[in-house]
């Protein structure tokens, strides 16, 4: 065969061909695709006669979707060194394409990845490999192990069932086309019309381009073209005219001589060819058989590929012989009908009444006997009857029989059989179609036990397809008569037509039967790769088993969770489901299916009362007569048993048992499917569940830095959805504000950098930049994930929100700054004031000096407000902060403070008492504090106005006096009300003004400690009202007020 | 007495009173004001020959009066000393590269405001006042960069 620089692909054997069905084949490979998550697969199938090449199917999943490439290429690069993988068997490689050749590396185009080989079995055969690439994750954990090698299982019998199918399709289409040869060579066509009509057929069947039919001259020396397929008109009569010298053919001669066919498979090079005609017709490939009958030479069939070379499998060789031998028939024939006129329409009659009863599609058993009856009347003979071999032991049986009594028929079985121990048969007879008569078998039985005393002459000729036998015909004769050699040609002759018509018959029945079982496989095998429901797929198992095995009862009995019950699954042929699934067999009971369970052996027990093995238990109830116990298995690994019962006699044979083992292996494999899936599926779920539910974001990236997980946390953190991040790059998706401006911004998560280095961080610190390029603080965890191999690392990100946190600490920082600078301003003006009184060289008038002097007094009463409430904030952080209270009144109290403050708002404090009594118990030092800070606020925010109208309302009422101070100042906008009454935070309008971030914050935690409550009133604009209740007394839960001794003396009243 | 005007900004009553009496005692003639906003207007009108700025201001604060004089032609290029509390040496630094001529903290020696203005109304011209800013901001940068190295 040549080899080209591009690889030609073609098909070397029609045996099996998926061309008529890539589309299952592309379906199952597909879906394996899928299921397997992987990212490129081959199937190689093992051809089933060479062994030595493969069909390569190839399937790669890329970004644009699945490219699928169907290739028969029987010698793909690495072919003659690829081994076989063991059955079931498993390889990873960390470059698949290495392993599985040419054809898948060719799709991946030099990408290397990581992957997995599985031998593929097929009824205990293997038939092929499948690998599988997958990119970008790993496969390694020993569920998806398992769950590949359950995947590979189910290819197996997917593809197996399809191979198998189309083999015997073109078995059915082979064995009707020579049915439809025998009907030509038994049809009363001219001569001319039969070969070229069989030449047609030679073409077709073994895909050749041209035939022809070359018989020889009578003096043996020349060849006249008698038949043509595929030439040209215009050469077809000038061929027809012309012959031949066979010294000139030495490819025909050589064929003739040795009575074997030529096979010449690059006509170009071979020694033997005719160069000149070769180059003018282009042949490529040619196949010269020849037509021999007996020793006598007829001619050749001569073959020709012209479109590409052809290796001719044996098959092909057969068929080509098979063709030879009726054109020879047809020859031989067509001599006899010249001959015998008596003869010749005795077989035309019988061979129109066979063609005919072919027509209409008989049953075998209907054409066996229309052979016997229409041999027997051809031949005019007192019996006949046809044997037929058992394609188990070879051994023939009687399948049909004609006679004019019973007893005729057993004396002619009796003669064959003697004839056959005699050892002169079936092969010597095998030879009588082609060996001519000289072979042949004409007995007269002169042995003296013979029954009779002048026993019948009797005549047997094989029935032969091609160069099979797969029978004989023998007819015995009347009394007296004798066969003549004329009559032996006429059995001869009509035998190879019913032969043909015999094999056709019983392959039909095969290939049907084969068929059925094999249509059931492969729907079974497409069920469990679409892993629809578990007990759905079940069911249709049990049914199949009950159809196909003929029993009346079919359950799945599977093996508990404990590992110590079997328990029948619901979906039962021939049982209700209650009924079935109430069945439960412990393992203490020893009975039947334990039995196969444990030793993995098929149980059958055709005579229950024979077999102490059954357990009477349901076999009783369910009145069982027979029983077939197969075993479920994966592996190693017991599911359960298939118990099929009540077959009709005569019960079960072992062909049911081997059958059975099928459905259950497929059984097993759903199962155990189904469990992996569920597991996986749980699994899968319980980590989404767990990474989308977390409250930490959580972002996880392949080997490139693509994000290949991205949950919820993580969505509202950076403003991604989910469906937009993934696939992206992390680095590029989620950056960092520049540190410094006019930078550019960088990638927030350096994902890349662990994967990298290989190392995982434990915790740092970031910005990120939200989608809408908001500032989130973050503080993130990364963590290398290592694979086996390296090139399929994961990075993931933790990362959490601690913007809350960094808050609060710039609060802490802003407020250690802003102290220095609130305890510096009065410092500042304090140190001022005296230092330029003292200064030496200057001399300040009297008004001046007082002034000063004033200014000092404000700023050191500012400065004791400012550490009043530094020495307040830190009692409360430390928990000491507790209020001294007695009674006091309210009035001399709140107008000391408005008096101090009447100053610095430039004296617009209103004070105005409502209601009645203001005596409460509290501590009054800290009421002062409350409200110096409340009006402190005021006036700092007063705005740029200076509006100080500001009004102080204390109402005394039933059971509190509740303080209002309203100003018309700056206000507090809507979005921060909630917050400032929080330790150090101040507004961004306060930023520029003095303040620590304690003042609110103080008040609240002192009105808190007396049981009253403060508030930030609303619609006050502008400005701001802040109101505080204060109880009179303290209700009975708290503390009781600290007696005072010289509380009189604090009480001052004022109007 | 050379009777060079004076503009202080700063939202502290008391500390106005203080720079106006010490500087008044010096013969200058100065202007005050307690709002930046209001600052940036008289430094239009009034045209001082120097500046002496507060930092921590509500509303307009003394590095946006800053800023805005800058931007004004008529203001752009008055020395403007600042006086404030904030002490960081970043705020320093940040004072001088913004174009202010001296940074004083608070509190502060009057006789020592009275000396940086003297200096800083002689008769430099305004490539040497720039030339002595550059001076300081090379030796403010040293100073961070040793704290830097020593980790502080």
């Amino acid at each position: 065969m040549g080899t080209t620089e591009e690889p030609e692909i073609y098909l070397a054997d029609p045996l099996p061909t998926l061309d008529s069905a890539p589309d299952g084949l592309r379906e199952l490979l597909e879906q394996t695709l899928i299921v397997a998550g992987a990212a490129a697969i081959q199937l190689t199938l093992r051809g089933p006669a060479s062994g030595g090449f493969g069909y390569v199917h190839a399937v790669v999943a890329s970004p644009d979707g699945v490219t699928f490439r169907y290739m028969t290429e029987p010698s793909y690069p690495g072919a003659e060194t690829a081994t076989d993988p063991v059955l079931g068997s498993l390889i990873w490689s960390d470059d698949i394409a290495l392993v599985a050749g040419q054809p898948l590396a060719g799709l991946l185009k030099g990408r290397s990845i990581a992957g997995v080989e599985l031998g593929l079995e097929f009824e205990a055969r293997n038939i092929g490999s499948v690998h599988i690439g997958f990119e970008g994750r790993n496969p390694r954990r020993s569920k998806t192990i398992k769950f590949l090698c359950a995947l590979a299982r189910q290819t197996s019998i997917g593809i197996g069932g399809l191979v198998e199918a189309q083999a015997l399709k073109g078995q059915v289409e082979q064995s009707r086309a020579l049915a439809d040869i025998a009907r030509i060579s038994t049809s009363t066509l001219q001569l001319d019309e039969m070969l070229d009509r069989l030449v047609a057929a030679a073409a077709r069947l073994t895909h050749a381009d041209r035939a022809s039919i070359w018989l020889l001259s009578p003096d043996g020396e020349r060849l006249l073209a008698s038949a043509m397929f595929g030439v040209d008109q215009k050469f077809l009569s000038a061929w027809k005219q012309g012959d031949q010298l066979l010294t000139d053919q030495p490819l025909s001669r050589e064929a003739l001589e040795s009575g074997t066919p030529v096979v010449v498979l690059d006509a170009a090079s071979d020694p033997r060819t005719d160069k000149a005609a070769v180059e003018f017709f282009g042949d490529k490939s040619l196949l010269i058989v020849p037509l021999t009958l007996g020793l006598r030479a007829l001619g050749t069939l001569y073959l020709n590929h012209i479109e590409k070379p052809h290796a001719y499998t044996a098959s092909e060789i057969q068929v080509a012989l098979a063709i030879a031998s009726q054109a020879t028939s047809a020859i031989e024939n067509a001599r006899l009908y010249a001959e015998s006129e008596e003869q010749r329409e005795r077989l035309r009659a019988s061979f129109r009444r066979l063609g005919d009863a072919l027509g209409s599609g008989p049953t075998l058993d209907e054409t066996l006997q229309l052979v016997v009856n229409i041999a027997r009347e051809m031949m005019d003979a007192r019996a006949c009857v046809l044997e037929l071999e058992e394609q188990v032991d070879g051994r023939s049986t009687v399948r049909a029989s004609a006679g004019e009594s019973p007893s005729s028929v057993d004396d002619l079985v009796r003669l064959v059989d003697q004839a056959t121990t005699n050892g002169s048969a079936p092969e010597s007879l095998s030879r009588l179609l082609s060996g001519g008569r000289s072979e042949g078998q004409r007995k007269r039985d002169e042995s003296p036990d013979s029954l009779e005393d002048s026993p019948p002459p009797l005549l047997s000729v094989a029935l032969s397809v091609g160069d099979r036998q797969i029978g004989s015909l023998s007819i015995a004769g009347k009394t007296g008569a004798e066969f003549s050699d004329e009559d032996m040609e006429l059995l001869g002759g009509f035998a190879g037509g019913a032969a043909v018509a015999i094999r056709r018959s019983t392959l039909e029945v095969e290939v049907k039967a084969r068929l059925d079982h094999l249509s059931g496989l492969y729907s079974l095998s497409q069920a469990i790769s679409s892993l629809g429901d578990f007990n759905e797929t079940l069911a249709h198992i049990v049914d199949q088993i009950a159809t196909v095995l003929d029993v009346e009862r079919c359950v799945i009995l599977l093996l508990d969770d404990s590992g110590t019950k079997l328990v029948g699954h619901p979906h039962a042929f021939g049982l209700e489901p209650e009924q079935a699934a109430s069945m439960s067999l412990g393992k203490e009971e020893a009975t039947a299916s334990w039995h196969v369970l444990d030793t993995g052996e098929p149980l059958v027990a055709n005579d229950r009362m024979a077999d102490d093995r059954l357990s009477p238990r349901y076999v009783d109830e369910f009145g069982d007569k027979n029983l077939l116990i197969v075993p479920m298995r994966v592996g190693e690994s017991p599911v359960g048993v298939i118990r099929a019962s009540n077959k009709p006699p005569p019960g079960f044979i072992e062909g049911d048992a081997r059958l059975m083992n099928i459905f259950a292996t497929q059984a097993a494999v759903i199962v155990q499917n189904a469990t992996l899936f569920r597991e996986v599926m749980r699994e899968a779920r319980q980590l989404e569940a767990i990474i989308s539910e977390a409250s930490d974001g959580i972002a996880v990236v392949d080997s490139h830095g693509q994000i290949i997980a991205f949950n919820g946390a993580m969505e509202s953190l950076t403003g991604w959805p989910r469906a937009e991040a993934i696939g992206r790059d992390c680095e590029e998706l989620i950056q960092t504000p520049a540190s410094r401006a006019g930078d550019d911004a960088g990638a927030a998560l350096p994902l890349k950098t662990v994967l990298e280095t290989k190392e995982s961080i434990p915790y740092s610190e970031t910005v990120l930049l939200s989608r809408d390029g908001k500032r989130v603080d973050v503080g993130v965890s990364y963590s290398y994930v290592p694979s086996p191999w390296d090139e399929s690392p994961l990075a993931v990100a933790i990362v959490r929100d601690i913007s809350a946190l960094k808050e609060v600490e710039g609060m802490k920082s802003d407020f250690v700054s802003l102290v220095s600078h609130e305890l510096r301003t009065p410092l500042a003006l304090i140190k001022g004031y005296i230092a330029t009184l003292l200064r030496p060289d200057m001399e300040l008038d009297p008004d001046t000096k007082h002034r000063f002097q004033i200014g000092i007094n404000e700023a050191a009463d500012r400065l004791s407000l400012i550490v009043h409430n530094l020495l307040s904030t830190s009692r409360i952080e430390s928990g000491l902060f507790r209020p001294h209270r007695k009674e006091i009144e309210l009035v001399p109290l709140v107008e000391r403070v408005v008096s101090e403050l009447q100053e610095s708002a430039h004296g617009q404090l209103d004070l105005v008492w409502r209601g009645e009594g203001f005596r409460v118990v509290a501590d009054g030092e800290q009421i002062s504090l409350v409200l110096g800070n409340l009006i402190g606020n005021s006036i700092k925010y007063a705005g740029p106005n200076q509006d100080m109208s500001i009004r102080i309302t204390v109402d005394g009422r039933k059971d509190d006096v509740k303080f209002t101070i309203r100003d018309r100042g700056i206000g507090i906008p809507e979005d921060l009300r909630g917050r400032i009454f929080e330790k150090f935070y101040r507004g961004p309008e306060s930023q520029s003004a003095p303040g620590t971030g304690l003042g609110l914050y103080i008040c609240r935690k002192v009105i808190e400690a007396h049981g009253g409550k403060i508030t930030l009133e609303g619609d006050s604009e502008p400005g701001t009202q802040i109101s505080f209740i204060l109880p009179r007394s303290l209700s009975q839960k708290d503390d009781p007020p600290e007696p005072d001794i010289g509380a009189d003396n604090d009480r001052r009243v004022s109007g | 007495m050379s009777g060079e005007k004076i503009l202080v900004i700063d939202d502290e009553v008391g500390m106005l009173d203080i720079v106006a009496t010490n500087l008044q005692a010096e013969g200058y003639r100065v202007v005050t004001s307690t709002s930046g906003e209001s600052g940036i207007e008289l430094a239009g009108s009034e045209l001082p020959d120097l500046i002496i700025l507060d930092i921590m201001m509500p509303e307009i604060d003394g590095w946006e009066v800053l800023r805005t004089l800058e931007e004004e032609p008529a203001t752009a290029g008055l020395p403007v000393i600042m006086l404030t509390a904030k002490v960081d040496d970043t705020d320093v630094l940040e004072g001088l590269e913004r174009g202010a001529v001296e940074y004083i903290t608070k509190p502060f020696f009057p006789e020592n405001l009275v000396a940086t203005v003297k200096i800083n109304l002689r008769a430099f011209d305004k490539s040497l006042r720039d030339e002595h800013r550059a001076s300081l901001i090379e030796r403010r940068k040293g100073i961070l960069d040793q704290r830097q190295q020593r980790g502080e």
